[in-house]
């Protein structure tokens, strides 16, 4: 059976699409599936960065499509876990360096021999982001819970629906609980009331995701964060695994633990 | 929004986060609609000529925005008309000054989805 394309897009930049294409890659190939994440972040490439796989890029995706080389060539083969691939961005040339036909026809060669192909999508709604989004069965939309990355997002939903594709799927990322049992940051349910598509996971803000980029370990790979743990849960919601989305919460004083009594 | 804050007499605070929400949706719903200020304006002159054929229009004070209700966008255009009418004792520059207290509101839905 042919593979899924996921592209992982949010118009805003710096929100998180690259770190949770690497993690949702990262969790599903943890789960025994064959995962590529492919950049497309053409010119600004970090997705090799951030799965710690840099040193080991010899073709990119610009390589394959130009026919310098073969797709098998241009993977990477993340050595830690063996289902999981990266192909890479090229870093010389720019978004305009290929069209929309091409990006559909290598992710079809792709399908072929992989579950799931995650397209990291860059910043923008031009030519980067329509390559990104032509190929795609799935599309996840990545939104902090700020005014801008909102505002971004419902533009990108509003584009995606006059490309004629499914109504893409949400990540809210770096969510803060403190602040939000504060009255200071853009609650779940009114982010959900304004973008008005379904929810596929929350992410909460966590240093481990720092530390992680630092050594190139995506926070997926180990058990030890509540980010991690996130990106699995989506990972199994993604396979059609019914999980939960928990109560995010940090210990925080007798009144908001009150208030967060009295809201549910 | 949070009830024991209410109760306890913190309601008059604005939280960020709710103003955060009334100016995104307003924002939202101004982008959707795809009404730009210089397409507002037009509506709105167009709209005071209009209704001037009928009743006399306090033209500095007209207003016009995009509101949303549900799944539609609306244009909504806020139209002071003078008050014709003297109260008794009132001289007739009086009653111009005072300007009448209805609106009338003009609205024309734009496709929102």
């Amino acid at each position: 059976m042919a593979g899924t394309i996921v592209t992982i897009t949010s118009g805003k930049g710096g929100v998180g699409k690259t770190t949770t294409t690497a993690n949702i890659g990262v969790a599903l190939a943890r789960s025994g599936q064959r995962v590529v994440c492919l950049d497309a972040d053409i010119g600004l490439r970090n997705l090799d960065v951030v799965m710690g796989l840099e040193d080991r890029i010899v073709y990119d995706l610009i390589d394959v499509i130009e026919g310098r080389a073969r797709l098998l060539q241009a993977l990477v083969k993340d050595k830690r876990m063996p289902d999981l691939n990266l192909l890479p961005a090229a870093q010389e040339r720019d978004k305009s360096a290929i069209t929309d036909k091409q990006m559909c026809k290598l992710c079809d060669d792709l399908k072929k021999d992989f579950d799931w192909v995650l397209i990291d999508s860059p910043a923008g709604i031009e030519t980067g982001f329509k390559n990104s989004v032509a190929p795609a069965d799935q599309i996840i939309v990545v939104v902090t819970p700020e005014v801008s990355s909102v505002r971004d997002a419902d533009r990108v939903v509003g584009l995606v629906e006059a490309m004629e594709k499914l109504a893409p799927k949400l990540v809210i990322n770096r969510l803060r609980p403190a602040m939000i049992n504060r009255g200071e940051m853009l609650d779940v349910p009114d982010i959900l009331e304004i973008l008005a598509i379904e929810l596929l996971g929350i992410v909460p803000e966590d240093e481990a995701v720092i530390t992680s980029t630092n050594k190139g370990t995506p926070v997926a790979m180990e058990d030890r964060s509540m980010s991690g743990a996130a990106y699995l849960r989506v990972a199994r919601r993604m396979m059609g695994e019914d999980v939960p989305i928990p109560i995010m919460s940090e210990s925080s004083g007798l009144l908001d633990r009150f208030s967060r009594w009295f809201k549910r | 929004m949070n009830v024991l804050r209410r109760l306890l007499g913190k309601s008059d605070i604005e939280y960020s986060a709710q103003t955060a929400k009334t100016r995104l949706t307003t924002a939202i719903a101004q982008d959707r609609s795809e009404c730009s200020a210089a397409t507002l304006d037009m509506i709105k002159q167009t709209v005071v000529e209009a209704v001037s054929k009928h009743v006399e229009v306090d033209d500095e004070c007209v207003r016009l925005s995009i509101a949303r209700e549900g799944e539609t966008n609306y244009v909504v255009a806020n139209i002071p008309i003078v008050n014709g009418r003297r109260l008794r004792n009132q001289s007739r520059r009086e009653s111009i000054v005072r300007r009448g207290t209805c609106t009338t509101r003009a609205v024309l839905s734009a496709n929102a989805k």
